[in-house]
């Protein structure tokens, strides 16, 4: 273990980037997220395991408003992202998603090419002036989420036909071209073997020097591999949130501990 | 289940290689449902292979049409007089009958008939086709021009096995003796049965020339009615079902449109026709028996079918897409128009044809609001016209021919299903290759 | 929080490498016991028997090493269950060394056999074994209860055993300043004082092991010492 990895561990140093204060989020009468409070960290990964229906998914889904889409849900509480309330009224969650970029469980490219994914993005947001200037995105897209060796001479080739390693980097890739500052992913491996999610977890690590990146997953291990704090949700509630390699060694709670370790708790 | 483990407790361990007797039940089981099913299918296979060989060995028989061929000099003396006369086709007719007379005479076909009773073998039609063809050529005048003018219905139907001699004891139209003549006639090759185009882009006759109907006129009015239903159902169609599916919120109202789209669909079709005449003729002063009273009907009747294809269209793309364009920071309409819309597109399509075949099939409605009996009768003079002059449309054409009395017209009935059947068959092939095209897996 | 797992095989696992642990431990005990008692009744049968038992020793530790290595690859063991395994192994290696200790006591026995008898040493030697012997018990004993607080107390209790050792060491070189013919004997008695001395400090490493495998921490003021030879230069 060299002194790098060492040095990553102070993640506390860190900028907070998105800070929750007393989220509760409603599914018609039901209390999905109780009373969560936690500080994300910037160019940090942070992690949120638990069990199925724990609540980790809401709540990852309320950083970018992607839970208005569904009419019976009601989030409450402060989420500030750097400061200011994203659920303020003068929020347009669409601005709000082009800050805040969304990875999902199954890889889900656009049935177009693999230009036109990584294109899509800027194309509505007019972060490109002109054609050179959107070759150039999909360019370093593709390079962030190491996927330009393998895609460069087939850009015109659907992205559907890729791979399903290949198609969650090109989500990877076509979330990172519209330039958020937060990337949050939504068991971005669970439907890739372990080669793939070794690249992509490979990503995601090399990903944090530029963003701050929030990862849901089922796999505990994969958290421990990939993150720097770890948050444990339970039955909604916000259980234990610290360092990955102490949660992992030495955690506080009990229901914590149970969980991580495979325990009837 | 007691007696199977109490039998493989018996016997110690089962083997694999023999059925034992639940197995064997079940397959015989399994094979009789397969009997029963292949069963049904040869039903449905006979009963379709039955309609389609009546219809096509019923319906041929109108393409065909039984022409004479005579020799007609264009006399320019006659013709001045006749030009001149005030009955100007029966100066024609003279004409013809006098040349028909020659012709078979010079045949050496023997008959004691006269001019006039030789005429009646020709269609009332016979005429008016050789005045059309000198004013269109005046330069011909003077010449001897060969036509072939259709025979009467009567003749057609001889020659199709439709009259015998005995059916035209009572016909003041034709004898006997007509068909003896024509028997002669046909062995010389003066009359034959021809493919008559006229029958396909004609115009609807009266009653008594059923040799002269054509379908034409009303393929037309159909045609300008499926313009209707196309650019009103399909635009709102859409727009309703991407409301309805994407953005309206769900709440009671939103279920009891859903609720009503449904119900609509099962209304029968005559309730619209009434609709269409209570509310687009007597309330909106629209013309009678017009394509595009017809269009208005056909279109509330096809919208069901429309909204609710395309609804199934929309709900079969994967929310993953739509997910997918949300977390990349596009708006919902963004989201449904760049992304959803396109993979929807060959349901939409094929709904919206299905639902255009449909109305090309509609009767009942058209009989309400009058676009039934005897009115295919001439082309309209521009699109104008075309939408709002009086017209029929193919199926209420073809309830039309089935309802008059001759026979020749039941034949035409037929054969007018044929026509609306290719129709319907072309749409159908154009809704599977627009399938085809836009179909992107995903 | 329950202590099974929902997969009981790891539980047996777990359990199974403990077990081993404790069979080594009880073993090890033996060792002890049996070495101090052939070194005071000069008994060379029961020093030969110490000899062939630490080969079974050995291979328990080599056994522990494998099951741990297994349950590491095979169960990716996280929290209390990953601290379990890697006691299980620090544990292992600590009572090999005591072992491997035990035995050398005893061959020396083979030795002093052949020389003068020296009065005194042998009790002390045996009574400090004895107590080295039940800090093991104990260490044992807190490490399949989870017990903190008796591991705490054998930590404590290796200042007895230096103190032991302390006097002894000065017995030692007053018997050689004595009479040189006691020199060989009392280097002998002298390696095997330092050697129960040893033993107690690797039970107190195992002792600090069990409350990191406790509490997930290990303890951070440095052990009480009482080994003061270093600084002996001559006899008071």
């Amino acid at each position: 273990m060299n002194d790098m990895r060492l040095i990553d561990r102070a993640v506390d140093m860190k900028d907070i980037k998105f800070s929750a204060r007393n989220v509760q989020v409603y599914y018609g009468t039901t209390h999905a997220i109780k009373d969560v409070n936690v500080d994300i960290a910037d160019k940090t990964v942070t992690a949120f395991i638990g069990p199925s229906g724990c609540g980790k998914s809401t709540f990852l889904r309320s950083l970018n408003r992607m839970n208005d889409t569904i009419d019976i849900c009601r989030v409450e509480g402060d989420i500030l992202l750097d400061g200011e309330d994203i659920y303020d009224k003068r929020v347009d969650p669409v601005q709000l998603r082009a800050k805040v970029g969304m990875v999902f469980q199954k890889p889900n490219p656009f049935p177009k090419s693999i230009y036109d994914n990584i294109a899509y993005g800027p194309r509505i947001h007019g972060l490109a002036k002109n054609k050179t200037d959107l070759d150039e995105i999909v360019e370093s897209s593709l390079k962030r989420a190491a996927l330009w060796n393998e895609v460069k001479d087939r850009l015109d080739a659907p992205g559907t036909g890729l791979s399903g390693g290949q198609q969650q980097r090109l989500c990877i890739a076509r979330a990172v071209a519209t330039q958020p500052e937060v990337l949050l992913m939504d068991e971005p491996c669970s439907a890739l073997d372990p080669i793939a999610t070794a690249q992509v977890e490979e990503l995601i690590d090399e990903l944090r020097s530029n963003f701050s990146v929030v990862i849901v997953t089922h796999s505990m291990q994969q958290a421990a591999r990939v993150s720097q704090k770890t948050a444990f949700f339970h039955l909604g509630n916000l259980v234990e949130y610290g360092e990955t390699g102490q949660i992992f060694t030495n955690p506080v709670d009990p229901r914590t501990e149970s969980y991580i370790s495979g325990r009837i708790g | 289940m007691t007696d199977a483990s109490a039998n493989n407790s018996a016997s110690g361990k089962s083997s694999l290689l023999v059925q034992d007797a639940r197995t064997r039940n079940r397959n015989a089981v399994e094979a009789r449902f397969k009997w029963y099913g292949i069963t049904a299918i040869a039903i449905g296979c006979a009963f379709l292979i039955l309609l389609v060989t009546a219809i096509a060995f019923n319906g041929s028989r109108a393409f065909r049409q039984t022409f004479v061929t005579v020799p007609v000099t264009l006399d320019a003396a006659a013709i001045e007089a006749a030009e001149a006369s005030m009955m100007k086709t029966s100066q024609y007719r003279k004409m013809i009958e006098a040349a028909l007379l020659t012709e078979v005479s010079e045949a050496n076909i023997e008959t004691d008939m006269d001019a006039g009773k030789l005429g009646d073998m020709l269609s009332s039609s016979a005429p008016a086709q050789m005045r059309d063809f000198v004013l269109a050529n005046p330069d011909r005048i003077g010449d001897t021009v060969s036509f072939d003018f259709l025979t009467s219905s009567r003749v057609d139907g001889y020659l199709k096995g439709r009259v015998t001699r005995e059916s035209l004891a009572n016909d003041k139209n034709l004898d006997a003796a007509h068909l003896d003549l024509v028997d002669q006639m046909r062995d010389i090759g003066m009359v034959e049965k021809r493919f008559n185009i006229d029958f396909i882009i004609g115009s609807d006759a009266s009653e008594e020339r059923p040799e002269q109907a054509g379908m034409g006129v009303s393929i037309l009015g159909s045609l300008f009615m499926m313009f209707v239903v196309l650019f009103l159902s399909l635009p709102i169609g859409v727009a309703a079902s991407i409301y309805l599916e994407e953005f309206a919120p769900k709440s009671r109202w939103t279920d009891l449109i859903e609720v009503n789209i449904s119900n609509l669909a099962a209304v029968p079709s005559i309730v619209f026709g009434i609709l269409g005449v209570a509310v687009f003729i007597q309330i909106g002063h629209l013309p009678k028996s017009a394509p595009l009273v017809g269009g208005l009907v056909l279109t509330l009747m096809t919208l069901p079918t429309i909204i609710i294809s395309t609804r199934a269209a929309l709900k079969a793309v994967p929310p993953s897409i739509r997910e997918a364009a949300l977390g990349v920071g596009a708006s919902k309409m963004q989201s449904v128009f760049h992304h959803v819309l396109p993979l929807a597109m060959p349901g939409i399509l094929t709904g919206t044809i299905i639902g255009l075949a449909q109305a090309l099939g509609e009767t009942a409605p058209l009989l309400l609001i009058g676009m039934v009996g005897f009115i295919a009768t001439n082309y309209p003079t521009g699109p104008i016209d075309g939408f709002l002059s009086p017209n029929s449309a193919m199926p209420a054409q073809i309830y039309e021919w089935a309802k008059r009395a001759d026979p020749a017209y039941y034949e035409r009935a037929w054969g007018g299903i044929i026509i609306l059947l290719v129709f319907l068959l072309a749409m159908n092939v154009i809704a599977v290759i627009l399938r085809r095209r836009f179909e992107r897996r995903w | 929080m329950s202590d099974q797992h929902i997969l009981s095989a790891y539980d047996r696992d777990l359990e199974a490498i403990q077990a081993l642990v404790m069979k080594m431990g009880g073993l090890v005990e033996a060792a002890i016991l049996d070495g101090a008692q052939s070194l005071e009744t000069r008994d060379v049968e029961l020093a030969a028997k110490v000899r062939a038992n630490d080969k079974a020793i050995d291979e328990l530790e080599l056994r522990i090493n494998e099951e741990a290595a297994r349950c590491i690859a095979l169960r990716a063991p996280v929290s209390k269950d990953l601290r379990t395994v890697l006691t299980t192994l620090k544990l292992a290696g600590s009572l090999e060394r005591i072992g491997d200790y035990a035995k050398n006591m005893a061959k020396r026995t083979n030795v002093l056999v052949e020389m003068r008898e020296i009065p005194g040493p042998d009790a002390s030697l045996r009574r400090m074994a004895r107590e080295v012997e039940g800090m093991l018990r104990n260490v044992l004993d807190a490490y399949i209860q989870r017990d903190a607080k008796l591991a705490e107390q054998v930590r404590e209790h290796d200042h007895d055993v230096d103190q032991m050792y302390n006097a002894m060491f000065r017995e030692f070189l007053t018997f050689m300043m004595e009479d040189p013919r006691n020199i060989t004997a009392c280097m002998h008695l002298h390696f095997i004082a330092k050697n129960i001395e040893r033993m107690g400090d690797l039970v107190t490493n195992m002792a600090e092991q069990v409350i990191y495998l406790v509490t997930g921490e290990l303890p951070e003021d440095s052990r009480p010492k009482a080994d003061s030879t270093s600084y002996i230069s001559k006899v008071d």
